[in-house]
Formats: structure tokens, C-alpha cells, sequence
């Protein structure tokens, strides 16, 4: 029994692996910040707060927050400049290499020093089933993982559609927006 | 009364039992009753001093199990409300990221429009 | 109170929640010769103190698990000082096993010592001297900790 137990744990603990993982450095910049807004919600939480979302305009919300698995969010706001280095991020960056992660938005304003860089995670029937959004200019720098299956009108819900209305409903073959 | 007791009783002040313990209890009680003959249980098979015993103590379990399960549910409302708020900060500051990309992936669309169209 | 005095004592939520549950049903049993709601409480409380007890002082528990190894309990921001609550927690689970029921009974269920002497069935002096000796114990163990701040 225990053998079991212990073997639900690491076989729990490989799967979480392959999840896209906050990496621990960046918590550290929390020192460094003038202000943090940090955010864990897992799948179960997730349900529970949906399940009170009944008050008037919380429907869309709901609608959005009853599929996903996790939201994620970590901003860090500096009063200077040069608080963060690329280094912070680019842990992160790294685990977003990986083939069911696709960059579809890469902005990078030399006059503002704003840089935005949005990332889907498609399933196997090039659903969304994911969502990564890097935000960052001299003085913030903001990151966004949204767990689970999300549809063109939750993200217009949420924000916006990048300018690229429908396309993200296949992601694979979706024009790439962005600049360098 | 010293600082060190102060703290001492706000370490090892009483801590609430894991979600759904109270259920797990009246399961496993029910479960044991109905093990146990219906005779060996029966209330009205009680000698009559048992009986009148047995009456506080039962009342004390049911007012126990009562009570726990509406502190419970309390608790599980609490926790949802707070994890909404959370939603909704996290959705406003995604929204507001994704906005401000949109309308860079624009500024750049228009950049280039207005230089296509000058050549 | 009973799922509490066993996790005080154990620092261990699985088990505390087993020992708990085994003591809820054996009240089941019980209940016929129980008299009044204070012989419950009084009841719980003795059952709960004496199986956790037990299960600390076997042999097989002693050595599964380092105290080390049990995790410290998630601060909650009832702590007046999260971080001195945590260490008094992890000092209080170093004590032997009689002088950390002690401590549980007098401070997490505000027991008087003569009501502790009652449940351990130990001498109301014995209970009263250990009490004096942990507290000054804790008192040494928490200033070189945590500085002066603790008198």
C-alpha cells in the first residue's frame, strides 16, 4: 500500500514536471519590487470560486474559469529601471521552447522599451489549451499562465484578439504577428 | 501571565480538522452500525438508566455533527470568495496585458500600412 | 478539540485525523454511559490524549519518522509572529512525550494543571514542576533563537 502511495506521488510528481513551472528565482525579484501581485489558483480552487461567481456580469467570467486547470500570475512592478535582468525570465522562456508551445505574439518597442510576448499551448486537436503572456518594460514586469482550454471568445472576454480575429482556433497555422 | 505563555498559546491554539472530517466520521459510524446487530444498538433495548443517559450524549453528537458541518460549509464559502477575488484580479491584469500587445501588434500593423503605402 | 489535541501533539495530520476518527467512533460505543455533555468533553479529551500517547511511545513510530521530516504546519495569520509560532511549534514537538501533553493540555486546551493531573493521572505537583521546567526550557531555546525579544 505504501509502495503505491509513494509511487502515486512521484508519478504525480513527473506529470507536474512537464507542466510549465514559475521558476523559483523569480520570486526573488519580490524583494527587489515595489509592489507584487502573485496569484496561484490550481484547478480545484478554481471550481470552487466558480461555483460562487453568481452575481450579476460574473457569468462570462465563470463560463472562462469552470474549464481551466490553474491560473498563474506573477507582477512585479520596480521604482527604477534595471531591477530585472532577461536572465529572469528566460527559465521560462526556456520551457516555452518546447514543440506545444508556439510564440504568437512577439512585440518589442525600442522607443517605450515595452516588450509583450504571447504564448498558446495547443492539444492535439489544435485547441488552445493554454496560455503564457510575458509583459514587461523597464519598470513591470508581468507573467501570465492560464492552465486550459481557452476558445477565441473567452480571449476577447479576457482582453483582445491580437489583431488576428478567428486564427487562433488553429494555431499551427496562424499568421505570426510580432516585431523585433 | 508571561510573553513566552502569550505566544505559547497562539502556537498550539486549537487547529480545525481537514475538510470533510465530520462526514468521514458519521460515515465510519454508520458504517459500524450497520455491523453491529440492531438488537446491541436498539435505543429501546437500553436498560431504562442507559436509556437516559444515552439521550445527552446523542444530543451532544447530533449538535456536534450539526454544527461542524455548518462550520464547514462557512469555511468552503470563505475560501471561494477569496479564491474569486483572486479570479478576478488575475483575469483584469491578464486582460490588461493582453490589451496593451493588441494594440502594439496595431501600432505595428499601421507603422508598416503608412510605410507601404508612401513607397 | 479532538482532532486538535492529537495534531498538537503528533504534528501529523493523517494520523491525528485516523486517531480522531477511532476516537469518535469508539464515543459511539460509549455513549450509552456517558452521562451529561462535560463527561463527553471530559471523555474525548482523556481517549485522545492517552491513544496519542501510545501511538507516540511505540517503538515502530518513534523511528519511521524524524521530527525533522514532518513538515511545519502552514502559518496562519492568527500568529501573533509567525516565525517564533513555528519554532515554539517545532521545540514543543522535541519535548518528551508526557511534557508535550503537558504543554498541548495547558495552552491549546487551556486546561488548569490540577484537570491535567487528572487526565495523565500523574501528581498535580509532577505537573506543576514540568510545566516550570518546559516553559523555562522553551524560554532558553526561543531567546537564543529569536534574540531578547522573548521574556
Amino acid at each position: 500500500m505504501k509502495r503505491i502511495a509513494i509511487f502515486i506521488l512521484l508519478a504525480g510528481k513527473i506529470a507536474f514536471a512537464q507542466e510549465i513551472k514559475m521558476p523559483v528565482d523569480l520570486d526573488k525579484l519580490a524583494a527587489k519590487a515595489s509592489e507584487t501581485t502573485e496569484v496561484t489558483l490550481n484547478g480545484r480552487t478554481l471550481q470552487l470560486a466558480a461555483k460562487f461567481m453568481n452575481d450579476e456580469g460574473d457569468e462570462e467570467a465563470r463560463n472562462i474559469v469552470k474549464k481551466l486547470k490553474g491560473i498563474y500570475v506573477r507582477s512585479f512592478e520596480f521604482d527604477s529601471p534595471g531591477q530585472y535582468s532577461e536572465a529572469d525570465v528566460q527559465l521560462l522562456r526556456s520551457q516555452l521552447k518546447s514543440p506545444i508551445w508556439e510564440k504568437v505574439v512577439n512585440v518589442h518597442s525600442k522607443r517605450e522599451g515595452e516588450n509583450a510576448e504571447i504564448y498558446f499551448k495547443t492539444d492535439s486537436s489544435d485547441q488552445i489549451a493554454g496560455l503564457v503572456v510575458i509583459a514587461a518594460d523597464p519598470k513591470e514586469l508581468t507573467i501570465v499562465h492560464i492552465d486550459g482550454p481557452l476558445d477565441p471568445s473567452d480571449l476577447d472576454k479576457i482582453g483582445g484578439d491580437f489583431g488576428v480575429p478567428r486564427v487562433e482556433t488553429q494555431p499551427k497555422s496562424k499568421p505570426k504577428a510580432g516585431t523585433r | 501571565m508571561n510573553d513566552l505563555e502569550k505566544q505559547l498559546r497562539s502556537a498550539m491554539r486549537r487547529c480545525d480538522p481537514p475538510a470533510g472530517f465530520a462526514d468521514r466520521v458519521m460515515a465510519q459510524t454508520h458504517q459500524e452500525a450497520g455491523r453491529e446487530s440492531l438488537r446491541k444498538i436498539d435505543f429501546w433495548n437500553l436498560g431504562p438508566k442507559l436509556r437516559w443517559a444515552a439521550i445527552p450524549a446523542l444530543a451532544v453528537l447530533l449538535v456536534f455533527g450539526f454544527w461542524f458541518r455548518t462550520y464547514e460549509l462557512r469555511q468552503q464559502e470563505k475560501e471561494a470568495l477569496a479564491a474569486k477575488q483572486q479570479v478576478m484580479l488575475a483575469l483584469r491584469i491578464t486582460g490588461s496585458k493582453l490589451r496593451m500587445a493588441k494594440a502594439k501588434v496595431k501600432a505595428v500593423e499601421g507603422e508598416r500600412l503608412k510605410t507601404e503605402n508612401t513607397l | 478539540m479532538v482532532f486538535s489535541i492529537a495534531y498538537r501533539f503528533l504534528r501529523d495530520a493523517a494520523t491525528a485525523e485516523e486517531l480522531a476518527q477511532d476516537v469518535f467512533l469508539k464515543l459511539y460505543h460509549e455513549l450509552p454511559r456517558l452521562e451529561s455533555a462535560d463527561h463527553v468533553r471530559f471523555w474525548l479529551r482523556k481517549v485522545i490524549t492517552h491513544r496519542s500517547l501510545d501511538y507516540a511511545r511505540s517503538a515502530y513510530r518513534r523511528h519511521a519518522v524524524a521530527l525533522d521530516d514532518i513538515p511545519e504546519p502552514a502559518a496562519t495569520s492568527a500568529d501573533s509572529d509567525p516565525l517564533l509560532a513555528a519554532a515554539l511549534r517545532k521545540m514543543v514537538a522535541s519535548l518528551p512525550h508526557e511534557a508535550r501533553m503537558i504543554v498541548v493540555l495547558r495552552y491549546e486546551e487551556e486546561m488548569e494543571p490540577r484537570e491535567i493531573a487528572e487526565m495523565l493521572a500523574i501528581p498535580i505537583a509532577t505537573v506543576k514542576s514540568r510545566l516550570r521546567r518546559t516553559l523555562a526550557l522553551l524560554r532558553g531555546k526561543a531567546q537564543r533563537l529569536m534574540g531578547e525579544t522573548v521574556r
